[in-house]
């Protein structure tokens, strides 16, 4: 790009809300003979509260993405607003955004590194200046947010605990920071079926009760048909869906197509539609599935 | 039978709080018999003993009572081990520590060239397990470039360049996408039915539907043991040990139990709908 052709940035009206991007582009090794284009043209907004899932195959965009909420990646060209913080801006407040935008890796029990739980959890709120006393208080709150006993665990080494369980310290030591927007990569990732669950819901919870906001990534089409309210997918850089799980899974081959799964609740409810018994949007779940053929067929009967 | 166990145990050493050394359970009183050319799911909880099983299987770890033999060999004595290590191979979970050279052929010789196999069929055997695993034409390129779904099929490759007869995957599906789970188990399925005995140890229950024998683990014990469908209709064994059937099959359980005309453990989501509105339309 030459420099006659630079632009300068026009002024959005940025509305209130957890992300708002607008033409978000973003090129690996830009201006060189490697140069990647990973994002091209990304428009979004993300309402505070929101539970959003973020779905596509490698390669599609989506980790780049996600990895731009709290500026691991600088952004390049476009808007790109979160919780308020202008990315765009020479020197974005990078701090305050990263204590609003909490971030948890895949895997992230790979990352747990101290002598005991507690300086682990403590570890972010440290290097964020939090006094001791505080600290501690924090560190408390969110070891029981996630279900651990906080007087049994916390002397413990974290190499010591099962692989939930250091998954869930790993978590704590992100929501100690209090996030306003929680960007999950693969949480439940290599879990077996309990520990799957014990996450999904403590995420729910946090969406739910303290309204934060939530960007999970994941390759598990039946876990995103079950918790997210809306599905964002990305290809080659490009957002191709973004809709309520039930509107995404009615595209079954466009989906196949991307390699992904269409969940075995969507594949049924499709079924059904197509020879006319159209279920409410709202059925995720076997169970609640199960409620509303019976009602179905107890009316018929009736 | 390839490989018998007879009420084996084994006990982890573990460390109290006040100092003190203890033992934990990692399988206790198990007897399992494994014939040759099955398919096997060893299935359970996180620390329910499947991995610990696993690694009796090949004298990783060598049973605290009890008897394990692979091919008749007794694992506990020493001079069997190399034929044993021979005969089992094992593949893990993590795809990215299971590669030892930079690049995949040389990966895949690995095994064979530490058993001293002669040069000229170092080669044979690399070439051919690529193929059995649908990698030939990685061979020159680098590891740690290709997928996860990719690596875990060198990591077979790597075990089969070793010939054994028996394929041990350890969670090797636990950490891939969709797409590198069902590369994977396409590979295990097809060495099987070329005669490979596999025994598949994991949590996700879709992938026991095609297996001869599933074995249930929990607390170090089995549980039970018997053919897929018989364990996804054992719906209390299953809460106990905090598995679920696949969602098809709980449906269609579910509404066979009520009455209506489904094919019971159907685990066909589109055939299971048709179904559904067939017993509607009456």
């Amino acid at each position: 790009m030459s420099k006659s052709k630079k632009i300068v940035a026009p002024t959005v009206e940025i509305p209130d809300c957890a992300i708002f991007c607008q033409n978000l582009t973003f090129e690996y090794n830009q201006k060189s003979m490697f140069a990647k284009r990973a994002l091209n043209n990304v428009n979004l907004t993300i309402q505070k509260g929101e539970f959003v899932a973020i779905v596509g195959h490698t390669g599609s965009g989506k980790t780049t993405f996600v990895q731009h909420l709290n500026a691991l990646i600088r952004h390049q060209s476009g808007v790109l607003s979160v919780l308020g913080h202008n990315l765009g801006d020479k020197k974005p407040d990078l701090k305050a955004l990263r204590q609003d935008v909490g971030m948890v890796f895949q895997y992230p029990e790979y990352q747990l590194f101290a002598d005991t739980v507690l300086d682990d959890v403590c570890f972010g709120l440290k290097n964020f200046g939090i006094e001791k006393d505080k600290r501690e208080a924090l560190a408390r709150d969110a070891l029981e947010l996630v279900g651990l006993e906080f007087a049994k665990i916390k002397d413990k080494s974290p190499f010591d605990l099962s692989g939930g369980e250091k998954r869930r310290v790993a978590l704590a030591g992100v929501l100690a920071m209090k996030p306003k927007i929680l960007v999950l990569d693969e949480p439940t990732a290599g879990l077996d079926p309990r520990g799957k669950s014990e996450i999904l819901s403590l995420v729910s919870k946090l969406n739910a009760e303290q309204n934060v906001t939530v960007l999970m990534v994941s390759h598990d089409m039946n876990e995103v048909y079950e918790n997210a309210r809306r599905v964002i997918v990305f290809r080659d850089g490009e957002v191709v869906y973004d809709t309520t799980p039930r509107a995404l899974f009615r595209h079954e081959s466009e989906i196949e197509a991307m390699n992904l799964e269409v969940p075995a609740m969507a594949q049924l409810l499709n079924t059904l539609e197509e020879q006319g018994y159209t279920l409410p949007d709202e059925l995720r779940t076997v169970e609640e599935v199960y409620e509303a053929i019976v009602a179905l067929k107890g009316g018929r009967n009736a | 039978m390839i490989i018998k166990l007879d009420n084996v145990s084994y006990y982890y050493k573990s460390y109290n709080d006040d100092g003190t050394v203890g033992s934990a359970v990692g399988v206790e009183n198990v007897s399992l018999e494994i014939e040759e050319g099955s398919f096997v799911a060893l299935v359970g909880h996180n620390g329910c003993g499947k991995s610990t099983l696993a690694k009796l299987l090949n004298g990783l770890l060598i049973p605290k009572s009890g008897v394990v033999t692979v091919n008749g060999l007794d694992t506990a004595n020493r001079d069997n081990i190399f034929e044993i290590r021979k005969n089992v191979g094992m593949v893990f979970q993590n795809p990215d520590n299971q590669m030892v050279a930079s690049i995949v052929e040389e990966d895949v010789a690995f095994g064979p060239e530490n058993l001293g196999v002669p040069q000229s069929e170092i080669v044979e055997r690399v070439e051919q397990a690529l193929k059995q695993v649908g990698m030939s034409e990685y061979a020159k390129r680098s590891p740690h470039k290709l997928s996860g779904g990719q690596k875990q099929r060198i990591a077979i490759a790597g075990a089969l360049a070793i010939r054994p007869k028996v394929l041990v995957l350890d969670e090797s599906t636990a950490m891939l996408d969709p797409l590198g789970r069902r590369e994977v188990l396409e590979v295990a399925h097809s060495l099987n039915k070329q005669g490979m005995t596999v025994v598949l140890i994991t949590h996700f229950m879709e992938e026991v539907l095609d297996c001869d024998t599933v074995v249930v683990m929990s607390g170090g014990r089995v549980l039970k043991t018997g053919a897929p469908m018989e364990i996804f209709e054992d719906g209390e064994l299953l809460k106990k040990v905090g598995l679920a059937a696949p969602r098809t099959i709980a449906l269609s359980q579910m509404l066979d139990d009520i009455g209506l005309k489904v094919t019971r453990n159907c685990t066909d989501a589109k055939k299971l709908g048709g179904e559904i509105c067939q017993n509607l339309k009456k």
